[in-house]
């Protein structure tokens, strides 16, 4: 039976001076799972994520994660959910200074492993998204869609149980966008809990993978098989 | 500890070294200005306390019909009289070529003029000033000859005095600000290498590198930056003091302070000051990285 790995309940989010970005919001998401989280520019896809991924704080409700209530988590615990649940983000976020290879270990070099130690590991993520030969590159040498791909090899370094994707497509042509859907198909394949956030409709639908919807602050479930409209779950 | 995280291959933070390399130097520049300082002015104030000279006019000499006044009788008198004086430590009689040494900067083409100048005869006494009877010396010398005089340093030079001292307190004034400065600069420029790493420590946050682990590596940075900025600042004090001993070469009345100061505690911890800016830096690294990392996310 799948567990509930991540689990939203009546969470509300709002900025500085009351500008809500939804209210009351409630959903689950069990292991092993891919959603897409879709819905039209500044509905809250990356709060959402950054909520998840314990950037930001809920105003209100609360936050289950790998089974652990993370509403009120220590800023010294966050690094443990961090190991666990994986971002993969719009604008890479890759170190400029470092090669590939270098950018790849980073998460691992976090936890203290050598860099001999997971220098094989790292070359076989980048072998899975064909930049192999790139491993002494530099970031700027580097096309969108390679940067974004040496972000998903850097981001599974660590297997993590969760893998958030923030517009990932976001900076790459359609037939990219594509061949990075099918590295997290892969992931999806292994176990891995994937949750991909996108403005962009026609490429969730390329996939028949069920949808978070975000609209007006509320979230609903949409799912491949019945386009059907679940409100508040 | 992932050492090898190569946050100093930044080539955003490449100059920074430099930059604190060069506040490290100036600030042991103000430090060691502001010790010689002291020590020269200290030094000249102290000569001025402790010492008198006794002049006795050669024109006197000749014109006096007294034979008793003759130089040769007359010196061992005078001596005589100087070292029965209570408060006297020494007591020396300068030869006619030292006089002439101390006008020579002042007739310095004009040798013939100086040997033939009928110059005084000049007497320095090495006095405590706490016990030295002046009056006393006074009296009993003018009973011998009538024309010596004797000349109080302290007192023909007052005014001087007053100046050097107020030297002392605006040299003090002006290293002190001129340190301060180096300090505020030094932990700006650790501040700015921060915020140059701002996108790093945020993307090692995000990828799961805990508080501790992004302070350490930061912290282990700026010691790296101290110790090149450390090593900089000893090079170029190092430079600087053989500049002036090769600019100072040769100028007796402006020799190089090294022979003032000779070697003291001050001077070591003038020495010391790249190595306190080290640790200074480093402090203010972990400050600044503490604060940053508050301001993160989830703080």
């Amino acid at each position: 039976m799948q567990k509930e790995i991540i689990q939203f309940d009546q969470v509300s989010l709002a900025f500085p001076g009351d500008i809500s970005v939804f209210e009351n919001i409630s959903f689950r998401l069990l292991e092993g799972t891919f959603h897409f989280l879709t819905g039209a520019s500044g509905s809250g896809k990356s709060s959402l994520l950054n909520l998840i991924h314990l950037s930001m704080r809920p105003t209100k409700g609360h936050i289950r994660l790998l089974g652990y209530d993370v509403s009120s988590v220590k800023r010294s615990e966050i690094p443990f959910f961090r190991s666990q649940i994986s971002f993969v983000f719009q604008d890479f976020r890759l170190l400029d200074h470092l090669t590939a290879l270098e950018n790849v270990v980073l998460p691992l070099r976090l936890q203290g492993v050598s860099f001999e130690k997971c220098r094989l590991q790292a070359l076989e993520l980048l072998k899975w998204v064909g930049l192999e030969r790139f491993y002494e590159s530099y970031p700027s040498t580097l096309s969108g869609g390679q940067k974004q791909r040496i972000a998903i090899a850097r981001a599974v370094i660590t297997q993590p149980k969760v893998l958030l994707a923030d517009e990932p497509t976001g900076n790459v042509d359609d037939q990219t966008g594509m061949k990075l859907i099918y590295l997290f198909e892969e992931l999806n394949k292994n176990g891995t809990t994937v949750l991909v956030a996108t403005h962009n409709q026609l490429l969730a639908q390329e996939f028949s993978y069920p949808q978070l919807y975000l609209d007006r602050h509320k979230i609903s479930l949409v799912l491949p098989s019945t386009l059907e409209n679940l409100n508040d779950l | 500890m992932i050492s090898d995280l190569p946050i100093t291959k930044n080539p955003a933070a490449r100059y920074v070294p430099w930059t604190v390399g060069l506040m490290m130097y100036l600030a042991s520049l103000a430090a060691f200005l502001f010790i010689v300082g002291f020590h020269f002015f200290g030094s000249w104030r102290h000569d001025l306390r402790t010492h008198i000279t006794l002049e006795i006019p050669t024109y006197s000499l000749f014109t006096s019909t007294n034979s008793s006044n003759d130089l040769s009788t007359l010196l061992p008198k005078i001596k005589d009289v100087v070292e029965k004086t209570p408060g006297v430590i020494h007591i020396s009689i300068l030869s006619p070529s030292e006089g002439q040494k101390l006008l020579s900067p002042w007739l310095k083409d004009q040798e013939i003029l100086l040997k033939n100048l009928p110059l005084p005869t000049l007497i320095e006494i090495e006095k405590n000033p706490e016990t030295f009877n002046a009056p006393l010396l006074e009296t009993s010398l003018k009973k011998i000859f009538p024309l010596i005089r004797i000349i109080n340093h302290q007192t023909h030079f007052s005014k001087i005095f007053i100046l050097g001292m107020s030297l002392e307190v605006f040299l003090l004034t002006l290293m002190s600000a001129f340190f301060c400065t180096s300090l505020l600069t030094l932990s700006f420029a650790t501040r700015t290498s921060l915020l140059i790493h701002k996108n790093i420590i945020d993307i090692l946050s995000l990828l799961g590198a805990s508080d501790v682990i992004i302070a350490k590596e930061f912290q282990s940075h700026a010691r790296i930056m101290a110790i090149k900025g450390a090593l900089t600042a000893y090079i170029l004090l190092f430079l600087t003091t053989f500049l002036a001993l090769f600019l100072f070469q040769g100028y007796e009345m402006f020799s190089f302070p090294f022979f003032i100061i000779h070697f003291s505690w001050d001077l070591f911890l003038a020495l010391l000051v790249p190595v306190l800016m080290g640790f200074f830096m480093i402090f203010s690294a972990r400050l600044s990285i503490q604060r940053l990392l508050k301001k993160l996310d989830y703080a």
